[in-house]
C-alpha cells in the first residue's frame, strides 16, 4: 500500500511539473515524462535536505512532493483541458473496436512488446541485484541513502562507495525513495524508467508515422538483445539511456514543429539526464549544439542561454556537491588524461567496428549479435538517404557529435584510474553506453524518407481510401 | 500534430499482421534476439520456477536469503564474516593473488564486500595504497586458503580453510 502511494506520488509531483511547462500533453506522454520528472525530484528533495542536514525520510519526501505538487499543479488545465480531451481521445478510441479501425498487425506487436516486457521484468524483480556495480555501487548506495537519510552517507569518508559514488543521485535516490516506500525490489526503478521510455518513444513516433510503423520501431528498441537483457538488472545504463532518448526527442520534436513546450521540456530531460550521469556531457554538448544551430537560424538567442543553463546546471551542482561536501575528486576516479598511443587507437577501432557491424573483436561478440538491428539497419538507412540528410539534420547532427564525444571520452580515459585497461572498458562500459544511441537511431529508422514511403505503401495497400 | 485515423480493409488489414508475425517470428531467429529472449528471458523464467520448485518440494518457502545464497556462491562466507564480528569491525580483506581457483572471486574488493557487511567496513590487501587511512585501523582479518594468518599478530593453533580472525585479541577466533 505504502509502495503504491509512493508511486502515485512520483507520477503526481512529476505531472504537475511537465504539465506546468506543456499545457497539452497526450496520455502516453504524461504517463511517461511523469515518472522520468517525478524519480528525478526525489533526489532533488534528497540532496536539498542534505545540504540542509536534515535526515530525508518518507515523511519528509511525502510532504516535499505534496507541497510541490500544491505549488505547480494547474487545477483549471487539468479539468478543462487536460481531463476532457483525454476523455475524448479515450472515447474515439473505444467507440467502434472492429477490424476496419483497429491496426491488428500494431496490436499484435503490442501483444510481443507485453509479453517480453512480462518475461524480463518477473524474472529481474524476483533474484536480487546481484550485478557487480548493483552490489559494489547502485544498490549499495540506494540502501544506505535510505538507511542513514542522506546522501553523504559513511562510506564516503571511507572511500567505499564504489564506482557509482561519483555519480549524481538520480538512479541511486531513486533505488532509495522505492527502498523507502517499502519496494522488495530496487530493480521497479529500472522498470519504470524503461517503461516510460518505450511508452514516449511510440507517442512520439505517432507523431510522424502510423500506429504499425510506431509500434514496430519500439519493439526493436526494446528487443535490442543486450538491452533487453538489462532490463532485468540494476545498472545505471538502461536509466541513462531513457533520459538521454526522452530529451533527444523532445528535442527533435521542438526542431521539426517548432513548439516552444516541447524544447523547455527538453531542457528539463537533459538537466536530469546529467542528474543520472555525470559522463553523459557528449549529448548535452549536442544537445547545445542542436540549439545553437537553430539559435543561428533564428536568432532567438534566449533559448539557446536557456538550454545551456539549465542543461548543465546540474553538471556543475554535482561538481560542486563531490568536491566540497563529499570531499572526493571526480579526477580520483576517473584519472587525468590518458596518453593516446596508436595501439590503444587500433583496438577501440576495432570494438567500434565490431559494434556497429558484423565483425567480431577480442573477446566480444559481434555488433549483431549484441544489438541486432538497432545500429545496423539505422546506419544503412542513414547512408540510403544521405542525399535528403537535411530533412532530419537535427537528428543527423545529435548522433555524429555525440557519438564522437563519446569515443573521445574514452581515447582520453585513464586506464590506470580505471583498473582496467582499453579492451576491458570496451567490452564493458562503452558496450553497455551504446545504449544510449539506439532512441535517436531507432526514431531516424521509422521516420526517414525511404521507411516513410514503405509506411505509406503498407497503408495504401490495407486502407479504403 | 496527430495522424489522421484510416479505415482498413479487414482481409487486408489481417494479411498485414499475418506477415508482420512473420517478421517477427524472423527476428526471433537472429542469434542474438534468440539468445536474449530464449536464454535470458525464458531461461530465466524457468530457473526461477525450478528453484521454487525445488523448495515447494523440501517444504520451504523461498526467503530473499535463499536467493542470494543461490546467485552469489560466496554469500554464506561473507554471513559467517558479519556474524563473526562486531559491528565496529574493520577487516582486512585477502589479495586477488591469493584467490586464484577459488569460489570467492569478489571478496578481495571492498567496494563489492562492504554491500553485505555493513556497518562493519573492509579493506582489500590490494587496497592498502588506495585506503591507507583505513588499512592502518584494520582489527580483523579474513582468513582464505592459508592467506592472512601472517597478518596476524599471535599464533594461531588451528588453521582453517575460511575464516575471519582477530588481528590482535585471540580469544574469539571462529572458523566455518
Amino acid at each position: 500500500m505504502s509502495l503504491i502511494f509512493g508511486i502515485l506520488l512520483v507520477y503526481t509531483t512529476g505531472f504537475s511539473v511537465v504539465s506546468r511547462i506543456h499545457k497539452s500533453l497526450g496520455l502516453l506522454e504524461s504517463i511517461s515524462l511523469s515518472f522520468l520528472a517525478g524519480i528525478g525530484l526525489q533526489s532533488m528533495f534528497m540532496l536539498l535536505a542534505d545540504i540542509a542536514g536534515v535526515q530525508f525520510n518518507t515523511t519528509l519526501l511525502m510532504v516535499a512532493n505534496i507541497a510541490v505538487t500544491i505549488l505547480l499543479f494547474d487545477r483549471s488545465n487539468f479539468v478543462q483541458g487536460y481531463y476532457h480531451r483525454l476523455k475524448e481521445d479515450l472515447a474515439g478510441q473505444f467507440k467502434s473496436l472492429s477490424l476496419r479501425t483497429v491496426d491488428a498487425a500494431a496490436v499484435l506487436i503490442w501483444i510481443t512488446i507485453g509479453i517480453l516486457v512480462y518475461i524480463i521484468t518477473v524474472k529481474g524483480l524476483y533474484w536480487p541485484a546481484t550485478e557487480h556495480d548493483a552490489v559494489g555501487s547502485f544498490d549499495k548506495l540506494g540502501i544506505l541513502f535510505a538507511l542513514e537519510g542522506k546522501i553523504h552517507i559513511s562510506l564516503f569518508d571511507y572511500g567505499l562507495q564504489g564506482a557509482g559514488g561519483v555519480y549524481p543521485p538520480l538512479f541511486t535516490g531513486g533505488v532509495a525513495y522505492f527502498y523507502l516506500f517499502g519496494a522488495q525490489s530496487p530493480k521497479l526503478v529500472t522498470f519504470f524508467m524503461n517503461l516510460s521510455l518505450i511508452l514516449f518513444f511510440y507517442a512520439t513516433l505517432r507523431r510522424y508515422v502510423n500506429a504499425f510503423a510506431a509500434s514496430f520501431a519500439t519493439l526493436l528498441l526494446m528487443w535490442t538483445p543486450e538491452y533487453y537483457a538489462h532490463m532485468g538488472m540494476l545498472l545505471s545504463n538502461l536509466p541513462a539511456t531513457a533520459y538521454v532518448g526522452v530529451s533527444s526527442l523532445l528535442l527533435f520534436i521542438w526542431v521539426k514543429e517548432d513548439r516552444n513546450d516541447y524544447f523547455w521540456l527538453s531542457a528539463l530531460f537533459a538537466a536530469l539526464m546529467i542528474w543520472v550521469r555525470n559522463d553523459l556531457v557528449p549529448f548535452t554538448a549536442a544537445g547545445i549544439l542542436v540549439v545553437l544551430i537553430v539559435t543561428i537560424k533564428n536568432r532567438n538567442y534566449r533559448n539557446f542561454i536557456g538550454y545551456s543553463l539549465i542543461s548543465g546546471l546540474p553538471f556543475v551542482l554535482w561538481t560542486l556537491y563531490v568536491k566540497y561536501n563529499l570531499k572526493l575528486s571526480t579526477a580520483a576516479r576517473f584519472g587525468g588524461l590518458s596518453e593516446i598511443s596508436s595501439q590503444k587507437l587500433m583496438i577501440m577501432g576495432e570494438y567500434i567496428l565490431a559494434y556497429l557491424t558484423v565483425t567480431k573483436a577480442p573477446g566480444s561478440a559481434p555488433g549483431f549479435f549484441l544489438y541486432g538491428l538497432a545500429f545496423m539497419l539505422p546506419l544503412v538507412l542513414m547512408f540510403a538517404n544521405a542525399l535528403s540528410w537535411k530533412k532530419h539534420w537535427e537528428v543527423f547532427v545529435y548522433f555524429k557529435v555525440s557519438f564522437v564525444l563519446y569515443v573521445l571520452l574514452f581515447v582520453l580515459i585513464d586506464e590506470k584510474a580505471q583498473g582496467a585497461d582499453i579492451s576491458s572498458l570496451m567490452m564493458s562500459s562503452f558496450k553497455r553506453g551504446m545504449f544510449c544511441f539506439i532512441p535517436v537511431l531507432m526514431f531516424y529508422a521509422a521516420t526517414n524518407p525511404l521507411a516513410l514511403k514503405l509506411w505509406d505503401k503498407i497503408d495504401s495497400y490495407r486502407s479504403e481510401d | 500534430m496527430k495522424l489522421p485515423h484510416k479505415k482498413f480493409i479487414p482481409l487486408r488489414n489481417l494479411t498485414v499482421a499475418a506477415v508482420t508475425a512473420v517478421v517477427i517470428l524472423l527476428i526471433y531467429l537472429l542469434p542474438g534476439y534468440r539468445f536474449a529472449t530464449e536464454i535470458i528471458g525464458f531461461g530465466g523464467l524457468r530457473q526461477m520456477n525450478e528453484f521454487e520448485a525445488a523448495a515447494r518440494e523440501d517444504g520451504v518457502k523461498v526467503t530473499v536469503e535463499d536467493k542470494w545464497q543461490y546467485r552469489v556462491t560466496m554469500y554464506p562466507f561473507l554471513k559467517f564474516i558479519t556474524e563473526a564480528t562486531p559491528p565496529n569491525a574493520i577487516i582486512l580483506l585477502p589479495p586477488r593473488s591469493a584467490l586464484k581457483d577459488t569460489k570467492y572471486e569478489f571478496i578481495f574488493e571492498s567496494e563489492w564486500v562492504e554491500y553485505f557487511i555493513y556497518p562493519r567496513l573492509c579493506v582489500g590487501e590490494d587496497e592498502k595504497h588506495l585506503l591507507p587511512e583505513l588499512y592502518k585501523k584494520v582489527n580483523y582479518v579474513t582468513l582464505v586458503d592459508g592467506w592472512g594468518y601472517e597478518k596476524l599478530h599471535y599464533e594461531l593453533k588451528d588453521r582453517m580453510t575460511y575464516g575471519v580472525a582477530p588481528i590482535d585479541a585471540p580469544d574469539s577466533t571462529q572458523a566455518q
